[in-house]
C-alpha cells in the first residue's frame, strides 16, 4: 500500500476513534478514489458530488490532505458548530456542492449539472448498496436517453449489497439501462488516475474491500459503523504507520 | 392556468436563465415555449423522484427551474427528494402542481390533491401559494423567478375576476370567510344569491401567512372553506393565529374530511365531502 493511502487511512481511524462517530468500512474502502479523484483527476470546470454520504470522512480527510480544507477543520468533526460531520452538508466555502446522507440522490444531481455545463464533468461516486434504490435507476435512464457523457458515475462496490439486495450481474444492468460498465480496482492508484468520461454514457464498478487496510476490518460487516475500543484503535494504528 | 405556462415561461427566459420540466404532462400547452428553448424544456418522463434530483442539479448551475406535474406525483411521490434537493439546499426550484383536490374528479381517488398544502408548508424555507386566477398566477410565477427560495404553486380552476393585487374580494360585515383558489367563486356566488353580507377573503399566498389583523378587522366571526385535509390547512393557521393573537372572535372551518373514493364531476365530489354552496352558506350564516 501507497505512504499516501496508508497516510489517510491512518487520519480516518484517528478522527473516527477521537470524535466517537463515522462509518469506518465505507470510507476505507472509497478513500483511495476520492483521493485519485481530487490529486489528479478533477479540472477547475469538473465538479465532484459524493452521493453515498456515510462516507463523508474520507472526503473531508482527502481534502484535509490536499490542504483544501483549513487546518485543524477536521478535528471538528462532529462536533458542536461543525460544518463538519457525519452526512456532508452543501457548503460553497468546502467546495461540497451536495447536501447528502439519503441515498439515491447524487446520480440525478449530476444529471441536472451535466445538462447545464455541457463542457464540464461531472463525477459521482455512489456506493453499492445505494443502487438498491430505486432513484437510481430513474437516473441512470435519465442519464441514457439524453446520452449525457460527461458523467462519470462511479460506483464503490464494497460488496455491502451482498448483505441487503444483491445486485450482480451488475454489468448486464448497466449494459440494459445502455450504459458501459468498466471495471476497476479501487485500490489500485494507476488505474485509479485513468478514470475519465467515454464515449458513450459509461459507470465505473470499483471493486473496493470494505474496511480496507486495516486486516480486522476488512470485508467485516461489523465495522459499517462501529467505533474502535482504544486496543482495537492501537492495532489499526500500527497497521498503518507501522 | 396551464394555458398561460408557456407565455409565462417565455417571459420569464426573456431576463433570466430558466428551466422548465415535466413529469410527462402538459407537453402540448408548453410547445410554444419548447420551440423557442428547445434546451430549456426537459420532458423528465414518469420518474418523479430524478425529476427533482435534475432540477437541483441545474439549480446548482445557477437557473431557476420549475417542476411540473399532478399533486400526488409531484410533492408525494418525491416527497423525500424535494426534501433533500430543494429545501435543505435551498435551492430556487419552483413546484407547479396541476389537480389540486378534486380537480381530476373522474379520476379517482389517487388523482385526488388535499394533502400537498400541510407537506409543502412544513419546509421552513418553501413559499406556497394558490393563485385565484390566470392574472393572479402570471404575477406570481414571474414574481418567483426572482426569489433564490423554493416554492410550491398550486394551480387550479379557478379564474376569479378583477384581480387587483388586493386579497379582499368583496367587502362585508359580521363573518369574514378566508380561502383559497376556485372555491372562492362558490363562496362569492353563494354570498350574492343568499344576500349574505360576509367578506370575503382570497388567501393565495399561504406562506408566509399575510397578516390577518387588517382582514379580519370589524369582524366577529371567521370561516376559513378549503380543498384541503384539515391537517396543516388554512384552518389550523387561522385558528391556531386567532387563539395566539387573542383576536376573539368564532371560528369555524369547512375541509375535507376523507379520502372520496366515488367519481363524478367536480361539484359531486365537493358535495360529498362537505364543500357545496349550501354547507357553506350555512356555515357563514353559523346555523351549521
Amino acid at each position: 500500500m501507497q505512504d499516501v493511502a496508508r497516510r489517510l487511512r491512518a487520519k480516518i481511524v484517528r478522527t473516527v476513534y477521537e470524535n466517537k462517530e463515522g462509518h469506518l468500512g465505507a470510507a476505507l474502502s472509497v478513500v483511495d478514489c476520492l483521493y485519485a479523484l481530487h490529486a489528479w483527476i478533477l479540472r477547475p470546470n469538473d465538479l465532484f458530488l459524493l452521493s453515498k454520504g456515510h462516507a463523508s470522512i474520507a472526503l473531508y480527510t482527502v481534502l484535509d490532505e490536499l490542504g483544501k480544507i483549513p487546518e485543524g477543520m477536521l478535528g471538528t468533526y462532529c462536533k458542536a458548530d461543525s460544518i463538519i460531520g457525519g452526512h456532508p452538508a452543501r457548503n460553497a466555502e468546502l467546495g461540497i456542492l451536495n447536501t447528502s446522507g439519503s441515498l439515491g440522490h447524487g446520480l440525478a444531481i449530476a444529471a441536472g449539472l451535466a445538462l447545464a455545463k455541457p463542457d464540464s464533468n461531472i463525477y459521482v461516486v455512489m456506493g453499492d448498496g445505494e443502487c438498491n434504490e430505486g432513484s437510481v435507476w430513474e437516473s441512470l435512464l435519465f442519464i441514457a436517453h439524453h446520452k449525457l457523457r460527461n458523467i462519470v458515475p462511479i460506483i464503490d462496490d464494497n460488496k455491502s449489497h451482498t448483505e441487503i439486495l444483491n445486485l450482480y450481474p451488475m454489468h448486464y444492468k448497466l449494459w440494459a439501462f445502455n450504459f458501459s460498465c468498466r471495471p476497476i480496482d479501487g485500490h489500485d492508484y494507476d488505474a485509479l488516475k485513468q478514470i475519465g468520461p467515454g464515449e458513450f454514457p459509461a459507470a465505473y464498478l470499483m471493486h473496493t474491500v470494505k474496511g480496507k487496510g486495516v486486516s480486522f476490518m476488512e470485508g467485516q460487516e461489523a465495522w459499517h459503523r462501529r467505533i474502535p475500543t482504544q486496543a482495537e484503535y492501537e492495532a489499526a494504528m500500527k497497521e498503518l504507520e507501522g | 392556468m396551464r394555458r398561460t405556462l408557456a407565455e409565462n415561461m417565455l417571459k420569464i427566459c426573456e431576463t433570466q436563465n430558466a428551466y422548465f420540466l415535466t413529469g410527462d404532462i402538459g407537453s402540448f400547452g408548453l410547445k410554444p415555449f419548447a420551440d423557442k428553448h428547445p434546451d430549456k424544456f426537459i420532458n423528465c418522463g414518469v420518474a418523479e423522484a430524478n425529476m427533482v434530483g435534475v432540477a437541483a442539479g441545474l439549480a446548482m448551475s445557477g437557473a431557476v427551474v420549475y417542476i411540473h406535474s399532478i399533486v400526488p406525483f409531484i410533492t408525494m411521490r418525491c416527497y423525500e427528494q424535494l426534501r433533500v434537493d430543494a429545501a435543505m439546499q435551498n435551492l430556487p426550484i419552483k413546484v407547479l402542481s396541476v389537480g389540486a383536490c378534486f380537480d381530476y374528479s373522474t379520476m379517482g381517488v389517487t388523482h385526488h390533491g388535499y394533502e400537498d398544502l400541510a407537506l409543502m408548508k412544513s419546509f421552513p424555507n418553501f413559499r406556497v401559494s394558490v393563485p385565484s386566477s390566470p392574472v393572479e398566477f402570471k404575477e406570481v410565477m414571474l414574481a418567483s423567478a426572482s426569489r433564490s427560495c423554493p416554492e410550491y404553486i398550486r394551480l387550479t380552476t379557478a379564474n376569479i375576476k378583477g384581480y387587483n393585487g388586493s386579497p379582499i374580494l368583496r367587502e362585508g360585515t359580521g363573518t369574514v370567510v378566508l380561502s383559497y383558489g376556485a372555491l372562492l367563486q362558490d363562496i362569492l356566488d353563494v354570498c350574492e344569491q343568499e344576500k349574505l353580507s360576509a367578506r370575503v377573503v382570497n388567501m393565495s399566498c399561504l406562506k408566509p401567512l399575510p397578516d390577518l389583523k387588517p382582514l379580519l378587522s370589524g369582524c366577529e366571526r371567521v370561516v376559513v372553506a378549503e380543498e384541503h385535509f384539515a391537517n396543516g390547512g388554512l384552518g389550523q393557521e387561522v385558528g391556531y393565529q386567532i387563539a395566539k393573537e387573542g383576536y376573539g372572535v368564532d371560528f369555524d372551518a369547512l375541509f375535507v374530511k376523507d379520502y372520496v373514493r366515488s367519481y363524478g364531476t367536480y361539484d359531486d365530489m365537493k358535495k360529498a365531502a362537505g364543500l357545496d354552496k349550501a354547507t357553506i352558506a350555512q356555515a357563514i350564516r353559523g346555523t351549521q
